[in-house]
Formats: C-alpha cells, structure tokens, sequence
C-alpha cells in the first residue's frame, strides 16, 4: 500500500485539519490581572500554553486554542488559587 | 411613539436646524478678560436649545456632528450613548472632570468657566440614555472648582430645572483615579482603581448601565444641541469636528496655558499663540500628557494637531497637552522623571505594571547616570514587550508609549550618555512631577 493512498492521505488531513484547527470560535485563555498574584500554578498545569515572566507572572504563549490544548487549559484555569484565569472567545 | 413619520421628519428639519449668532466655542473670548463667575442667567442668554429634544434625536445629532471624546481615547460618544441606552433601566451619567495629568488644566478652566455648559451636556447625555442621575467627578483638593460647581447645582435647583439629580462625588489623589472604570468604581463606593473586564455600559455604578464621558466631550454636547450639526462640524476637522482644548506646558513663560483650538492648528502656531516659541525650535514636544509620545521639536513644528495627522502618524493627542522640552534639557532625565512618576502612579493591582514598569523607570536611570552599555539599550524592548497589553487599564501601555518615544526622540542623547556625556548641566525635570527618585 503506497503512502499517498487517497482515502489515507484525506483521513491524515482531516485529523490534522480537526486538531489544529481553531476551536469554532476561537477560545482563548485570558488572565485578570487584578487577580492574578503570580502563584504560577497554571504553568506547572499548562507548560505549553503559559510561560512565567522574570516577576513570576504568566504570559500566554500563544494567542489562540486549539483543540488539543483545552484540557491543558482547563487544568491550568481549575488550578488556580485566585480564579484569574478564564477562557475567552475571541474574534477570529 | 405613535408613528415614526412625523418624528423623522422633525428630525431631519432640526438636523439643518442652524441658528444664527450662535458660535460652537468652549471658551472663547474668555479666556482673555477677567475671570468672572458666569450665572445660570448668564449662561443661558447664550446657550439654549430645545428641552423636549427626544433620546433618539439626541443620539441621533451626537452621531451626525461626529463628536469624538475628548478625554483621551477619542471614541466616538454616540457608541457610547447607544451602548447604555439599549441597556435598558435606569441608568447613571458619570460627568468626568478628575483630570489626572498634574501639567493639563483644560477640564479645570473649562469647569471653572462653563459650569452651566458641562451640567446642560451631562443633562443631555443623560437624557439620551435614560438617566436619573448625574454624578460630577472631580478633585477632591480643587476647592475653587468645587465651590463653582456646587454653586451652579444650586442655582439650577433654584430655578427648578426639571432634570436629573445632580451629584457632586471628589475624587481621591492619584494618576490613574480618574480613569474611567476608576471612577465608576469609586462613585459606587469602591476603590478609585481600575477595574478588568467590566464594562461600565452595561453594569457600573451600583450596577446600573452607566455613561462615563469627559467634561469637555460634555459640554460639546450642549454645544451641538445649541448651534446645530452643521455650524458643529464646520470647527474642527472632519475626522474629529468641533473646537478643541489644549494645555501647553514644560519649558514656557507661562506653564498650564489653556488654548482653544477652532480648527486644527499647526504645534507652531499653536505654541506661538500661547506665546511659548522662543527664537529657536524646541528640542522636543511631549504630546498628549505624561504617558504621551516625545516628537522631534524642530522637525514637528508643523505637526497638524489633528486627529487625520494623530492617526496617520499613531500617535494620540491624549488629553490635549504640549510640553515644550528646552534645548538645554537632558530628554532622558526628563522621561527618567516622568517615567518613575508614572510607576510610583500604578494602581498597584498587576504585577506587569508594577514590576514593570519600575524596571523600565531604573533602566533609564542607569543611562542617565552613564551606568548602561548598548546591551542594556537593546533590553528595553524586551522589557516593553513584557508590559504591554497586560494591565487591567491602558497605563502600563501609555507609560512605555513614552519611554519608547524618548528612546527614539532623544537617541543622539541616548549616544551621548553611552559615551559618558550629557548635553545638560544641570538636571532639570521640565515638567510638575514631584522630586522621586529610586
């Protein structure tokens, strides 16, 4: 069976397309940051989507969601000891 | 209402409504002259226009006279006006005349010289979006615009105006209390301190659907109301019509001039008007206010002080102030003040402002007192990226809007200052901020 196989090759791009595609509208995390005290838990639970700055604060990595990044996203919003983070809709 | 036809018809008849005799300045001739408490009679020889005008209509001429907020943000105020009246309840007017840039005094002069024309604008926007109340926002340690102002709610009680409550709320010291969701917060019995993620339109005071405009944006309310869109539009520009007020300050004769621009003006003109051009260019203009953006004195002269000019260069006119910098003035000392101003004025809620913005202010002292290399000057960028866009307010944002127009503005002093030198002798801060530093 040759790779490029057209029905293959469609599926391939189709899981591709499902996984990387933006959320419908797009979901984005969005940090208070009133709240936000710079506790750092989310970037232990959402490595890939936070990073901390030199003071200790997230700084979101990337400006929209994917699919596969909302359960990270959900841990990350459900750690935190200030409810700062939500998710958010943004306009795509 | 019964039938839209007539309605429509009455409005498109009162839309070219122009009376004659009637002039769309703010101050006008008094600025000059002495300065005399203006009455509610007084005031209303000048300034009248018809009481039964409906919301619609009200909203309906602010979108056609185009007026933009003359607080800082320059958003248009019929968006505001619908926002709070498709709310529905009863809603609340926030007059704002905290004025927070310690060098602009156009919100004060205003204040003090047109009492009535504020209150009759905040009467309008009120109607427009189905308020009961009107609170006045104002400094609370400004006994002589306070006194003007409660002076005129009374004598409008006396002569038993059927309008709003009118409310008079101080506002406490600080940089960022009088802005807007600051001001909404504090009137509701909260901090003066900005809030996130709440918009004021649809939940402010006490919860209710809330309209925060300027004073100056106001009072240009009243104005439209008064003379009509058209004779309106014909001052100003087309992107922003209407008169506009401007404080000129820094290194002048005479610090805290206010001027009532009728027409775009160029900052030359402008500067010479309020009799602050000396023999040669300045060395520089800081635009806007404290959080403004620094522009080349000599090149800039010509700068149009319009919003067309503002928006194709990105730069904001802010609240309207001109600094004048010396050309024997340090620029980076100038921002280095002017930025620890700003960061000892954090509301003190997000650590990107906070922390940030103090690491910015003690970059520039480190190139002021000659401590920095070129890798520290390539560090500042990092250093904004890392604040911008991250407050709960635009402060943080406007603070490094500065520093990075100093930087640019100011490089041959940045060069200098790597190599050791200073064009100044002495250290001269230019503009009223207090004596701090780290």
């Amino acid at each position: 069976m040759s790779e490029d196989h057209p029905r293959r090759a469609n599926k391939r791009e189709r899981q591709a397309h499902n996984h990387d595609e933006n959320v419908g509208e797009a979901l984005c995390l969005e940090i208070n940051p009133l709240l936000c005290n710079g506790h750092g838990i989310c970037v232990l639970m959402a490595p890939d989507l936070l990073a901390l700055d030199p003071w200790g604060f997230p700084v979101q990595l990337s400006e929209r969601l994917v699919i596969r990044e909302l359960g990270a996203a959900n841990r990350a919003i459900k750690a935190c000891p200030q409810a700062a983070l939500s998710l958010k809709k943004t306009t795509p | 209402m019964v039938s839209g036809e007539p309605l429509i018809a009455d409005r498109d008849r009162r839309l070219d409504f122009q009376p004659e005799h009637r002039s769309a300045t703010l101050l006008g001739d008094r600025l000059h002259g002495p300065y005399r408490r203006e009455s509610l009679q007084h005031h209303r020889e000048e300034v009248e226009f018809d009481h039964d005008l409906t919301a619609s209509q009200i909203v309906e001429w602010t979108k056609q006279a185009g007026l933009l907020g003359r607080g800082g943000a320059a958003f248009p105020l019929y968006r505001k006006l619908i926002a709070v009246a498709t709310q529905g309840g009863d809603a609340v007017v926030v007059a704002n005349g905290a004025e927070s840039e310690p060098d602009s005094h156009k919100d004060r002069t205003l204040l003090l010289l047109r009492p009535h024309l504020v209150l009759d604008g905040a009467v309008l926007a009120a109607k427009a979006v189905g308020a009961s109340t009107i609170y006045l926002y104002l400094h609370g340690d400004d006994p002589i615009v306070l006194d003007t102002l409660q002076h005129a709610v009374s004598e409008r009680r006396q002569a038993h105006y059927q309008e709003p409550v009118l409310r008079i709320v101080t506002s406490p010291r600080g940089y960022v209390a009088g802005e807007s969701s600051a001001a909404v917060s504090y009137i509701g019995g909260g901090e003066a301190k900005p809030v996130f993620g709440q918009r004021s339109a649809v939940g402010g005071v006490d919860g209710r659907p809330t309209l925060v405009s300027n004073v100056e944006t106001l009072a240009h309310l009243a104005l439209i109301a008064t003379v009509g869109v058209k004779t309106f539009r014909s001052y100003g520009s087309p992107a922003n019509p209407g008169s506009r007020l401007f404080t000129v300050g820094g290194a002048v004769p005479r610090q805290g001039v206010v001027l009532e621009s009728l027409r775009p003006q160029r900052i030359g003109d402008l500067l010479e008007e309020a009799e602050a051009l000396s023999t040669t260019a300045p060395q520089a203009i800081l635009l806007g206010g404290f959080a403004g953006t620094f522009i080349d004195g000599r090149e800039e002269l010509d700068f149009e002080l319009s919003e067309e000019q503002a928006r194709m260069t990105q730069r904001s006119l802010g609240c309207g102030f001109i600094g004048v910098v010396p050309h024997d003035a340090c620029g980076l000392y100038v921002a280095a003040r002017l930025a620890t101003y700003l960061a000892r004025e954090t509301a003190g809620q997000c650590g990107p402002c906070v922390h940030g913005l103090a690491g910015v202010a003690s970059r520039l002292w480190d190139l002021v007192s000659f401590r920095s290399g070129r890798r520290q000057i390539r560090s500042f960028e990092r250093a904004f990226t890392l604040i911008e866009g991250r407050g709960a307010c635009s402060h943080p944002d406007a603070a490094v809007t500065m520093v990075r127009s100093a930087l640019l503005t100011f490089a041959d002093e940045v060069e200098r200052h790597l190599h050791g030198r200073c064009r100044a002798s002495e250290p001269r801060a230019v503009f009223n901020v207090p004596e701090i530093r780290p």
